[in-house]
């Protein structure tokens, strides 16, 4: 210990490979790192062919792209009223009054700057309009909103002050567009309106509103005299959730299963997706990027997903499908059935081929199951997705849920029983490329008023629905789950998986254990091979953590000396001064952390974050 | 030279019920510069015709002058530089502005020695009408004191000033001996009679200048209360309700002498607060659609006086969860957190202690813990105490920690029930806080306007506190759109 609080990385410099090179060694048992020009790794231990790996790349780049036309096509149009509204609205000549057009956004601050930004791009090249955009930032007070309205709608003339709004004083027409108005400063909001309505200027203002009812948030935001100066419209965006279930149905629910979409959504990961989404954050945006991570590990990790688009049964490959879980399983059953296996061994090839069709099947039987179900709930309390989820988890023919939806169309009037006879299984497909679902074509036969109950219990039991999907053959290969971890919670929000863990890490977690125990990040073996001296604030943590709630100051500065280790030879007072400031430097950081804070009297340290928590 | 008696009968005239305060304009401000008051202040309640009057004498007078409207100039330096401008306009001109050097103006007296070295300066007499002058969004008064003397500190003398407050004369010139004109709020007699000049469509009705006659003495009787002499308020509810109020008439229901009847049938429009202090927003989709259809539907203002509580609906669960906890916290005095959210009883033994025998003197007055803790106003937390009830909650009421497979399902093999057992230790140990997900949340709340903090700006700090944002009728409705009984948790049984 030299004294110093800080630490450098000082990459070990007696090697001459790579770092990277072997680490990656050690970690696979691999000779020697092969490259290829794409992102992905030559897996296999190395041994899958360069072309493989271009082409396990392209099916990643191909399916992505495929999806993300799909969502991008559904984003684009769903915010176009909204557009079009907005477009009239600018298009107008300028009443007397200032024009105030308060647009209620939804309730994720991303997801509203993503409509303002293609509302953006939506109206350049239709309007001659020089737009000014405006947030919360940028209007920290009057002065500053007004220098950025001069700024953005035109150049400043000599000779004038640069927030004179004179300067824009002309012809050209203004849209000022404040984009998280609810986060602006009142008081500086409604400055604002009153300069920009007393200048007589060819300018019009768009609000952004998040999550307030227009009327409510003006009348106790605004300040009346405002209500003679503007003239008010308001205009409402697409609601945030459906918008998420209709990007969710789009790429997953089709009823194809083709090269362009192969994958199914395992169980685990359509629960992680639907209850994140739901529960936590609502965004667009992150549910975008979580299933393409989902593609990205799915086709990073696994060297058997080329066999979904491409023909690749060279032993290596057979060997991979032989080692799958579910083809273990699938030996044992035919096992215990007493059945000759060695055969099975030989001909995986065709096997493969078979599950193949199957997996269309598949997915065909149960996509238009979930319509049926769908569709005989007038309430629609279920999302599409969520019956899929339910579905695949095994937890929807079984559940009172569906019972209860069979059981109420005995109840239901002859009116609204011939609606939903005339709605079942319009978004159904009997066939598709070629691939037939008997069960829904014999279902679709018997399909009549009286015996519509017994005909719905007939037609979920079947054996397509009721087996579940990791008892499939080779479901590895056909599902995607994000990457799998060992962790065994048994509660829908505890799930993990890869995906989920990337994206979402633990902040207190991550903290409290590197604080704990450095050596996880300072003994990596990429900094050489030198032992590891522990930074001074991880004893001071060492010493927090067993303190109670307050802590004397006094107590914790001596605790603090006596478990520091003393590496440096000085006299004793030099030494004592040198804990002392590391002491004092570490409580400093322990509090920028939020973990201590000061009593108002200063002779008492509190824990800031309460246990368990 | 002042206003010849014709002048001054004719503006008498145009604007009635101001003889008094005409007269004593025309006796202080005149077109000689030299016998015209240098500054003339003139104040009164807001809307009672200061300006009109000022500007309509200036204009029968024939004198040289400008307005600035000060309430929408940020500071000092912008005031003053308008002043500037407009002076180098009127001396100079478009063509040498360019080539002139700009002198920075930040006082009176640097405005002063700038126009100074300015070329015919004196040639004609100029006025500046400074409206609104005590409405600037800096304090202006030493600078009316300072262009009060205008005329002792420079050798201009052919510019003279008007000011015109709306409140009181600021102490800094109440002493100095400028001639004030003081505007009296109008009594409703002139109010009638001044509106009733105004002129309105309908009037080629028959005897329709009779019926708005009348509609105006029932609106100012209706709405002199709140507005007061205020005419710029008066003018906007007469002009909302005039074409309503006709609306009968015109369409041949009733007939324009029937004055009793037509109140009657309109009288809605005269006890409707919204009319006063609603915002006319109109949702553009519908209004879209009228014009099309050219069809006036006057429904669609009383669809737009939604009920308040916004719409947070779109919000997710744990969002959800949050903001009710932060209400809790925001509400709810924390020393009976212990007694509501945990399962430890030491209430019984505390409260002895914490409620003092009240003396019969004490009880008279009202104190904090007498009024319902959703009246008060919210009162700013730590965050690690909203979570802890965040967490209290969250395990009790979630739907997603409560509901059982053996709930829904029908046939419950022994997997299902070993895993319910399984979860009760797992539900233990759950806490909303592992991950960065509620932290994003509450940042994004807090950008929505729902939380606020203390002023530091340092997120992780632990000085932060935070409050909670919403309304009592919010708070309700989102906690039972999440199923959580909010009303035993702001139950205080110490008081």
């Amino acid at each position: 210990m030299d004294g110093k609080t800080h630490y450098w990385v000082k990459r070990d410099k007696k090697r001459k490979q790579s770092d990277f090179d072997s680490v990656f060694e050690s970690l696979t048992n691999q000779k020697k790192l092969k490259t290829n020009d794409t992102p992905f790794l030559n897996l296999f231990n190395g041994l899958e062919t360069d072309e493989n790996v271009k082409f396990r790349y392209g099916m990643f780049q191909r399916i992505w792209s495929h999806q993300l036309v799909k969502i991008q096509s559904i984003l684009n149009n769903a915010n176009n009223e909204l557009f079009n509204n907005l477009l009239e609205f600018l298009k107008t000549p300028k009443s007397d009054k200032l024009d105030i057009g308060y647009v209620q956004l939804t309730s994720n601050t991303a997801n509203n700057f993503r409509i303002l930004n293609e509302f953006y791009n939506y109206i350049t090249d239709k309007l001659d309009y020089k737009i000014v955009k405006l947030n919360s930032k940028n209007c920290v007070n009057i002065k500053s909103a007004l220098r950025e309205v001069v700024k953005q709608a035109g150049k400043v003339q000599t000779g004038k002050l640069n927030y004179d709004l004179d300067n824009i004083k002309g012809d050209e027409r203004i849209v000022v567009v404040l984009e998280d108005t609810n986060l602006t400063n009142n008081q500086v909001l409604n400055q604002l309106l009153k300069i920009l309505a007393a200048h007589d200027l060819q300018l019009k203002v768009i609000l952004g509103l998040s999550c307030y009812t227009v009327t409510s948030w003006i009348n106790s935001n605004l300040s009346d005299d405002l209500n003679l100066s503007t003239k008010g419209y308001k205009f409402k965006s697409n609601d945030n959730k459906s918008l998420g279930y209709i990007i969710l149905n789009n790429l997953f629910l089709t009823p194809e299963l083709n090269d362009d979409n192969p994958l199914l959504i395992e169980k685990k990961l359509s629960t992680i997706i639907l209850s994140r989404f739901e529960n936590a954050n609502n965004s667009v945006d992150s549910l975008i990027s979580e299933i393409k991570l989902c593609y990205m590990i799915c086709f990073y990790q696994s060297p058997l997903s080329i066999l979904l688009a491409k023909d690749e049964f060279s032993e290596l490959y057979i060997d991979g499908l032989r080692k799958l879980p579910s083809f273990k399983k699938y030996i044992e059953i035919q096992l215990y059935d007493k059945r000759d296996v060695k055969e099975i061994f030989d001909s995986v090839e065709e096997l493969f081929k078979s599950t193949k069709l199957k997996y269309k099947k598949f997915k065909l039987t149960i996509m238009n199951a979930i319509n049926v179900i769908y569709d005989i709930d007038p309430k629609r309390s279920k999302e599409k997705f969520e019956l899929y989820k339910l579905l695949i988890n095994n937890k929807l023919l079984n559940s009172k849920y569906l019972n209860d939806c069979i059981n109420n169309l005995n109840n239901y009037t002859n009116e609204a029983l011939s609606v939903i006879l005339q709605n079942i299984g319009k978004d159904c497909k009997e066939e598709i490329e070629g691939v037939q679902d008997e069960f829904f074509i014999e279902f679709n036969k018997t399909l009549s008023r009286r015996n519509l109950s017994e005909t719905l219990q007939v037609y979920f039991n079947n054996d397509l629905l009721t087996t579940p999907l990791e008892y499939m053959l080779f479901n590895e290969v056909f599902t995607m789950n994000g990457g799998t971890l060992s962790s065994t919670s048994l509660f829908e929000e505890n799930f993990e998986n890869l995906m989920i863990k990337l994206l979402r890490p633990n902040l207190r977690e991550t903290v409290e254990s590197s604080l704990e125990s450095p050596e996880t990040y300072l003994g990596n073996p990429l900094l050489g091979d030198e032992p590891v001296i522990a930074p001074t604030l991880s004893y001071l943590y060492k010493i927090y953590k067993e303190a109670p709630v307050s802590i004397n100051m006094y107590d914790f500065f001596q605790a603090y000396k006596s478990v520091v280790p003393r590496v440096i030879r000085t006299d004793d007072e030099t030494w004592h001064k040198m804990v002392y400031s590391w002491f004092l430097q570490n409580c400093a950081e322990l509090m920028h952390l939020g973990l201590l804070q000061m009593k108002p009297k200063g002779d008492y340290l509190e824990k800031a974050l309460w246990k368990g928590v | 030279m002042s206003l010849t008696l014709d002048q001054l009968d004719y503006l008498k005239n145009t604007i009635i019920e101001r003889e008094f305060e005409i007269d004593l304009l025309n006796a202080y401000v005149n077109k000689d510069p030299l016998i015209s008051s240098s500054c003339t202040i003139i104040y009164g309640y807001k809307s009672i015709g200061k300006t009109f009057t000022t500007l309509k004498f200036l204009e029968t007078l024939g004198v040289d002058f400008s307005v600035i409207n000060c309430d929408v100039c940020l500071n000092k330096l912008s005031l003053l530089r308008k002043c500037y401008d407009i002076i180098v306009e009127k001396t100079v001109g478009n063509k040498k502005k360019k080539h002139h050097e700009i002198p920075l103006i930040n006082s009176v007296a640097a405005l002063i020695s700038a126009i100074e070295v300015l070329p015919n300066i004196d040639d004609t007499h100029h006025f500046f009408v400074l409206d609104r002058f005590d409405k600037c969004f800096e304090t202006t008064n030493e600078l009316l004191a300072s262009f009060s003397k205008l005329r002792e500190s420079s050798s201009i003398k052919s510019i003279s000033i008007i000011v015109i407050l709306e409140g009181n004369i600021p102490n800094e010139v109440v002493t100095f001996s400028l001639p004030k004109i003081y505007f009296k709020p109008y009594k409703e007699e002139q109010l009638i009679k001044i509106l009733q000049m105004d002129e309105l469509s309908g009037n080629d009705l028959e005897s329709g200048e009779e019926l708005f006659n009348q509609f105006v003495k029932l609106i100012v009787n209706a709405f002199y209360q709140y507005t007061g002499s205020d005419l710029t308020k008066l003018y906007d509810v007469m002009h909302k309700l005039w074409p309503r109020f006709i609306e009968p008439v015109e369409s041949g229901r009733i007939n324009s002498n029937e004055l009793v009847k037509l109140y009657q049938e309109n009288i809605e429009l005269f006890i409707n607060e919204n009319v006063l202090c609603n915002w006319d927003i109109i949702d553009f989709a519908i209004k879209l659609i009228e014009e099309d259809t050219n069809n006036d539907d006057k429904e669609t203002e009383n669809d737009l006086i939604t009920e308040g509580g916004g719409n947070v609906h779109d919000l997710p669960t744990h969002s959800k969860f949050f903001l009710i906890a932060s209400y809790l916290a925001s509400y709810g005095h924390p020393k009976n957190d212990l007694h509501k959210y945990s399962k430890v009883k030491v209430v019984k033994y505390k409260q002895r202690h914490s409620s003092p025998t009240k003396s019969p003197k004490k009880k008279l007055h009202m104190t904090k813990g007498d009024i319902d803790s959703r009246m008060l106003s919210a009162a700013h937390c730590d965050l690690e105490r909203i979570l802890a009830i965040l967490n209290v909650i969250y395990k009790n009421h979630s739907i997603s920690l409560n509901h059982s497979d053996k709930e829904n399902l029908l046939y419950i093999d022994d997997e299902i029930v070993d895993n319910e057992e399984k979860k009760e230790v797992e539900k233990s140990k759950f806490t909303l806080t592992k991950n960065i997900d509620l932290n994003s949340q509450v940042a994004t709340l807090y950008s929505l306007g729902f939380l606020s903090k203390t002023a530091s700006s340092d997120i992780l700090g632990a000085r932060v506190r935070w409050k909670c944002n919403l309304n009592w009728k919010t708070a309700a409705r989102l906690a039972k759109s999440i199923d959580v009984p909010i009303n035993d948790y702001l139950m205080d049984e110490f008081n």
